[in-house]
């Protein structure tokens, strides 16, 4: 018998072996690069959690709070993930986001402009 | 004019340097990056960097990274020529000398919005012209008449250098990226 586990648990590093579960296994392992301190943060997730909870999980994490100029982009093309915070992650993967749940996160940057 | 702040306590600032430093390079994005550190003191140290081109061309240069206001304010930057010693055909290099106009050693990444490097920026409170690689995530953007919004600050406790490599990086990464500013290895 399984013990279903609901809750965002943060990982090492070592404990990542793919983006793929076991069977039955419904957890999802999320990985965000804060680009701005150079850390990078595991998420372990069940699937039936939202990307918004991943997303609180990840502020916590980095004791920071949401500032306007924050981007988390999904690494590969580079698609906003703030605007899927309703979904599921389940359903994230299943509309074919980001099917590898590496993300980006990056304050606002000034340049010439400023 | 824009006031140049007081140098951070050098003690103070070496020690959160090679912290951060040793945070950084140890970190899965430095080696996804390919990014190589090597110390010159307990102040300075040059980072290796690895730029792409849109037809997949691999460029690398140097970016020295300096201690002197850290971490109050970004690190220092700029990129910088490496040493060599002298050939029949070209002049020796003592040390790591800040790269010139039309330089090998200084990326050409024209039009990004939140990023770009001046071989001769003039708004230096010394009046002298040098290089400026221009964002937020350098001490050279503060010194220079930049107004960064609240949310493009650097802000001690929420960045490292770790910033301002990702920022180099990613305008390295970027379509804009067009290879060496020039030829010129002087």
């Amino acid at each position: 018998m399984s013990e279903q586990t609901t809750a965002i648990e943060v990982i090492g590093e070592d404990e990542v072996a793919g983006g793929a579960p076991e069977p039955g296994d419904h957890r999802r392992v999320v990985t965000i690069d804060n680009k701005d301190s150079g850390d990078t943060l595991r998420l372990r997730v069940p699937d039936s959690e939202t990307v918004g909870a991943v997303i609180d999980t990840m502020y916590s994490e980095f004791r920071l709070t949401r500032e306007t100029d924050d981007r988390l982009t999904c690494q590969h093309g580079g698609t906003d993930v703030y605007q899927y915070s309703a979904l599921t992650i389940a359903d994230y993967l299943r509309a074919g986001h980001c099917p590898d749940l590496r993300w980006d996160f990056v304050g606002g940057t000034g340049g010439a402009g400023a | 004019m824009t006031v140049v702040p007081a140098p951070a306590d050098p003690e103070i600032a070496a020690a959160v340097f090679a912290d951060h430093v040793a945070r950084v390079s140890a970190s899965p994005q430095a080696r996804e990056r390919g990014w190589a550190f090597t110390w010159l003191d307990a102040m300075h140290l040059v980072v290796t960097v690895t730029g792409t081109r849109p037809d997949g061309q691999r460029d690398g240069y140097h970016l020295k990274l300096g201690a002197e206001y850290y971490d109050r304010y970004p690190p220092t930057t700029a990129f910088v020529c490496p040493p060599r010693p002298a050939t029949a055909n070209a002049p020796g290099r003592d040390g790591w000398t800040e790269a010139p106009a039309g330089s090998r050693w200084l990326p050409n990444v024209p039009e990004l919005p939140w990023f770009a490097i001046h071989s001769g920026y003039g708004n230096f409170a010394d009046g002298v012209a040098r290089q400026l690689v221009c964002c937020s995530m350098t001490f050279e953007y503060y010194i220079t008449g930049h107004g960064p919004t609240a949310g493009q600050q650097w802000r001690q406790g929420r960045h490292t250098l770790a910033a301002t490599l990702n920022r180099v990086q990613d305008a390295l990464n970027s379509p804009n990226y067009q290879g060496p500013a020039g030829a010129d290895d002087p």
